[in-house]
């Protein structure tokens, strides 16, 4: 039979306890030769019974009717100024550059020496995939944006035309180990005070900084400080360095699943978005 | 028709604008927001701004519910997620313990508790606990979901659940003892 030993309670015996606390077994032999066995056994199982008891004895809270009507009100009040006033998405800044790029593909498309002879559908289908992406690339690096220098390892140079720093290889790598442990749930709500948070003096609350880069609809599942960034590694693998004062966030759409939610990380000295993981 | 069809048919109404489905949507599901949001918060205006909050952001992820759970499910995890921002932003700001004890004069403090259900006792004993295993025993306990309904609004595996749940309960039933001390 299983014990609780000096190691703790094995798993079994919480099944045993819980299910006999909620009144789920049919047979209640085991679970109660099981509590008899053990002062601590016995111990666990009253102060669950207590909290199990306590809890279930209260009533799912009810809006009374006054607040019901208010809350519908504040909803839709809410709701129709924002449709007023909702300001572009930031991703709508990429719409023009997305538009022109089509432009400048389609008439390379029909101009270029062997464009015409190409056939429609094999010049056309790599436009919705394959080009996509290095349309993309060349885009980045015709604005330098591949190819961001560091300073001293103080800080990361920033494409002027993109507003959006695009980090060094080091730092992408970083970013992007980090982005695998938000989806593995290392991350998680739970974890997120685990992470010391370096501020620098004037920089604002993370959620507002994080609204700034304009992510309204995200939240902060982390902060990496300066022990978390990459200079400071235990494995000590790039010499890529964040600004030694930045800290930076970690924010994920709101109600996205994070196994598959873009990760996106905040620099919370500027409040911009350092690099996007998708 | 079932009720995932139901509730993705919903959904689809409130993105092409339609009014009375979003109404449709809160009527069913505001007091259990509000409830959960009650529970972790500790504070009813609190819990209404919460609740106020869950609901803009239903809307506006409206076009985004895959279906892929239930739309409870789906609005829980809103709640879940608007009431842990709003806690970190409050723990930021200043600290607002709950009352020691109510007021006989204020009527309108001790109506709050009766029409919440809750005692005092239980209340700041939640409060006390740490979130994650107080969103786990209030999810399960109180609102009465399954666990494998818990394990998806928290977004994490059932097992992680049942932990949490057993040892909040602990935490929760050493805070009650502490109370009576």
């Amino acid at each position: 039979m299983t014990r609780a030993s000096n190691h703790g309670m094995q798993d079994h015996d919480r099944e045993l306890i819980a299910a006999l606390v909620e009144g789920r077994l049919d047979d209640e032999s085991e679970a109660r030769a099981l509590i008899s066995s053990s002062p601590e056994l016995r111990e666990e199982y009253e102060a669950q019974q207590i909290a199990y008891e306590a809890l279930r004895s209260t009533i799912p809270a009810k809006l009374s009717e006054s607040e019901r009507s208010d809350l519908h009100r504040d909803v839709w009040t809410a709701l129709r100024a924002e449709t007023a006033s909702r300001p572009a998405p930031w991703y709508s800044r990429l719409a023009p550059v997305a538009a022109g790029l089509l432009v400048v593909i389609g008439v390379a498309t029909v101009f270029l020496p062997g464009g015409q002879d190409s056939g429609g559908d094999e010049a056309a289908a790599p436009l919705s995939a394959d080009s996509a992406t290095s349309a993309s690339t060349s885009i980045a690096a015709e604005s330098g944006g591949g190819e961001a220098d560091v300073d001293d390892g103080e800080t990361l140079e920033t494409t002027a035309q993109s507003g959006e720093e695009a980090p060094a290889d080091g730092a992408a790598a970083f970013y992007s180990s980090e982005a695998a442990r938000v989806r593995e749930g290392d991350f998680d709500e739970g974890n997120l005070e685990t992470f010391s948070y370096t501020r620098t003096s004037n920089a604002p609350d993370i959620e507002e900084c994080v609204d700034a880069a304009g992510l309204r609809a995200f939240r902060v599942v982390a902060t990496l400080s300066e022990a978390t960034t990459p200079q400071e590694s235990a494995t000590g693998s790039t010499t890529t360095s964040i600004p030694a004062e930045a800290a930076i966030a970690v924010a994920v759409p709101e109600d996205a699943d994070l196994g598959t939610a873009p990760v996106v990380f905040v620099d919370l000295g500027t409040c911009e978005v350092v690099y996007t993981d998708e | 028709m079932t009720t995932a069809a139901q509730d993705a048919q919903l959904l689809a109404r409130v993105v092409e604008g339609d009014h009375d489905a979003f109404n449709q949507i809160m009527r069913s599901h505001e007091d259990r927001v509000f409830s959960v949001c009650l529970r972790l918060m500790g504070n009813r205006e609190q819990a209404l701004d919460a609740t106020q909050e869950t609901f803009l952001t239903t809307f506006r992820k409206a076009g985004q519910f895959k279906g892929n759970s239930a739309l409870g499910t789906w609005i829980y995890r809103i709640a879940v997620n608007t009431c842990y921002d709003q806690l970190r932003k409050q723990k930021r700001r200043r600290t607002d313990p709950l009352p020691e004890h109510l007021d006989p004069a204020d009527h309108a403090a001790e109506d709050e508790v009766q029409a919440a259900a809750l005692r005092p006792e239980i209340q700041q004993a939640l409060a006390a606990i740490p979130r994650d295993f107080r969103i786990a025993i209030v999810l399960s306990d109180i609102e009465g979901l399954g666990l494998p309904a818990v394990a998806e609004i928290l977004g994490v595996p059932v097992g992680t659940v049942k932990s949490r749940v057993f040892r909040g309960r602990r935490l929760l039933a050493a805070e009650l003892g502490n109370q009576i001390q």
